[in-house]
């Protein structure tokens, strides 16, 4: 495997920088999310799983201020949203699924104009630099690949520099070699010490980022608990896997053919 | 404040680099403005008469054939023989045809006259003068004095060419599509395709966000209208008699009704295709209703008082009288204008507070 996963996170320090408690929203007499709690550390990779309609994304969407609250609290590092969104939404970066921005701004105008709506901005060209994308920075987004664009969506969840991002399905559409190096550039946001909040229907996905996550169906969290911990716990319940011993896989293949660079 | 300025700024940017957007409001109306100035209506109108005669009758023909011919462009003669010009008759091709044929017995003049049915009054008319002139030249002939003394004096009017008519209609119209479709296509579409999403999870307040969207809106109306008031200043000579200031304010008046209706609809419409939709026939209604292109006299009285109150009836109809007759607030005229244009305005506020959705679903 390309990457191992060292784990820069330190358990030992754990400062909670996100409390959800009894977090719930209905619609049309439906529990969407039914009273979930729980607790996001300061630097981790936290991960929610969940199968479609498991109201993994309602809950998000009530984290990040974009939904209202039936009943709950949220706090940001403290901050809490329902009454303060705007100072919450300060030190958030969010990337949507959604991928459209203004069609006649370019690459540049586009990060300079979201970075006017926060007190702290960072430079638009440095952004560009961080994500390899800075030839196209006069470029209309429509001239952007698949893979061009969730760039730009990571650049312009980072145009504030954030404490904490919600990334949601980072990687889905991307090649092998793209999502390889999206994962990395995740690992790095660790570094500087910022929490990340990720959606995914990639377990493997899971599996190599994050530190913790949070399993939901049917509006509640099954589970909280590291990837190998879960593991552990399902093997000890008696499952065996059917183990063909494959010392590479088709990926392996593919990356070994087609090199290890990104490719727009 | 800064944000509210970069977010306007980048608006005014988006318009002008949209072609499409441009092309609309700015091509297509002074493209109106240019073919309908250059049009001449009067020859719409213009009545044919026949004139059928044989040697003995031609000089009573060729007098009556002068006397039409004098009174002005309106009247255009042909000459042909009986079934010819009863031919064209039937073919609506004659408003009249005239008969001149020596009676066989009396040895008199006879003059048979037919009239087209189906333009009646213009038929009629025409008669009456045939008539008059014959009258005359008897009065002539048995030297009788006349009973009554009727004398006529040409009187010099405000008269409205067809471009001093349409333009101020063409800058209402201009501003109605502004309003509408400045909403539908960034507001609703924006929303349809998440970015109004995005931008809220920022700490972007939707009042700035909405703000910023009007004032847009506002600025590019005012350049809009600027041009078109200088183009048809410069081709056409079109002269603003009456305070410029008053136009700006109905004019901003009448943009801000329009955007309220561009809210009200987008909140009925769920996306950008059924609010286009909708859209479509509300303008084309409006726009053959509210005089922009035509005067209402010719609308049937229903349809004439209930269209006295759609807004863009009001805001054409002020603009022309501020533009061309210098009316101003105290003439009955504009301030009904600007008061119905102001209820118009809170009633679709209030309609579209209660509708409007910032979110998809």
């Amino acid at each position: 495997m390309i990457l191992c996963s060292a784990i820069i996170f330190n358990m030992n320090k754990l400062k909670p920088i996100i409390k959800v408690k009894s977090l719930s929203k209905k619609y049309n007499g439906l529990k969407a999310v039914n009273h979930i709690s729980f607790d996001v550390y300061e630097g981790e990779i936290f991960g929610i799983l969940g199968p479609n309609g498991a109201g993994k994304t309602t809950a998000i969407e009530m984290i990040e201020g974009l939904r209202d609250i039936d009943t709950g609290d949220i706090l940001i590092d403290n901050i809490d949203i329902d009454k303060n969104p705007i100072k919450a939404k300060e030190i958030l970066g969010i990337q949507l699924q959604e991928s459209e921005y203004f069609d006649h701004l370019n690459v540049c105008e586009i990060l300079m104009l979201f970075g006017s709506f926060y007190e702290k901005t960072v430079n638009p060209k440095d952004l560009l630099d961080r994500v390899e994308l800075s030839s196209k920075g006069k470029s209309l987004v429509k001239q952007l690949s698949g893979g061009q664009k969730q760039r730009l969506s990571i650049a312009l969840t980072l145009v504030n520099d954030p404490k904490i991002l919600f990334l949601d399905e980072p990687t889905t559409g991307l090649d092998p070699q793209a999502r390889r190096i999206m994962w990395e550039f995740i690992k790095n946001l660790q570094n500087e010490n910022k929490t990340v909040i990720l959606t995914t229907h990639y377990m493997e996905e899971a599996e190599t980022l994050c530190n913790r996550v949070a399993i939901m169906d049917e509006g509640k969290i099954l589970t909280i608990n590291s990837p190998d911990n879960l593991i552990k716990k399902l093997l000890k319940k008696g499952f065996k896997k059917e183990i063909k011993v494959k010392e590479a896989n088709l990926e392996d293949v593919f990356i070994d053919l087609t090199g290890k660079k990104l490719r727009d | 404040m800064k944000v509210f300025i970069k977010l306007t700024i980048a608006n005014i940017k988006m318009f002008f680099r949209d072609r499409q957007s441009i092309i609309w409001s700015l091509l297509f109306p002074l493209i109106i403005i240019g073919i309908f100035g250059i049009l001449d209506f009067a020859k719409f109108s213009t009545a044919k008469v026949g004139l059928v005669y044989d040697d003995s009758t031609k000089v009573y023909a060729t007098s009556i054939k002068e006397t039409l011919i004098n009174i002005g462009d309106y009247y255009k003669i042909q000459e042909g023989t009986l079934d010819d010009e009863k031919k064209a008759l039937t073919n609506d091709d004659r408003i009249m045809v005239l008969e001149f044929k020596t009676n066989e017995q009396t040895k008199k003049l006879d003059i048979n006259a037919y009239l087209n049915k189906g333009n009646e009054q213009t038929a009629q008319a025409t008669f009456l003068i045939i008539q008059k002139i014959f009258a005359d030249y008897e009065l002539k002939m048995s030297k009788i004095e006349p009973l009554f003394n009727i004398t006529s004096e040409v009187i010099n009017v405000h008269n409205l060419r067809n471009v001093d008519y349409l333009v101020p209609g063409i800058i209402a119209m201009s501003l109605m599509q502004g309003g509408l479709l400045g909403v539908i296509g960034t507001i609703v579409s924006y929303r349809e395709k998440g970015i109004l999403k995005r931008l809220f999870a920022t700490p972007l307040s939707k009042s700035n966000f909405l703000l910023s969207q009007i004032i847009s809106r506002l600025l590019i109306s005012i350049l809009q209208v600027s041009i078109l008031l200088i183009s048809s200043y410069l081709i056409f000579q079109i002269k603003i008699v009456g305070n410029i200031f008053l136009v700006a304010l109905v004019g901003i008046l009448g943009s801000l009704t329009f955007l309220a209706f561009g809210f009200t609809i987008s909140g009925i419409a769920k996306t950008s295709e059924s609010a286009r939709a909708i859209l479509m026939p509300v303008q084309m209604i409006m726009m053959f209703t509210s005089g922009v292109y035509f005067s209402r006299d010719v609308l049937p009285t229903w349809l004439f008082k209930i269209t006295a109150y759609e807004p863009l009836t009001y805001l054409a109809d002020s603009l022309r009288y501020i533009m061309t007759r210098g009316y101003t607030l105290n003439d009955k005229v504009i301030y009904t204008a600007v008061i119905s244009l102001f209820i118009w305005l809170v009633i679709l506020v209030v309609v579209s507070v209660k509708t409007f959705k910032w979110e998809k679903n």
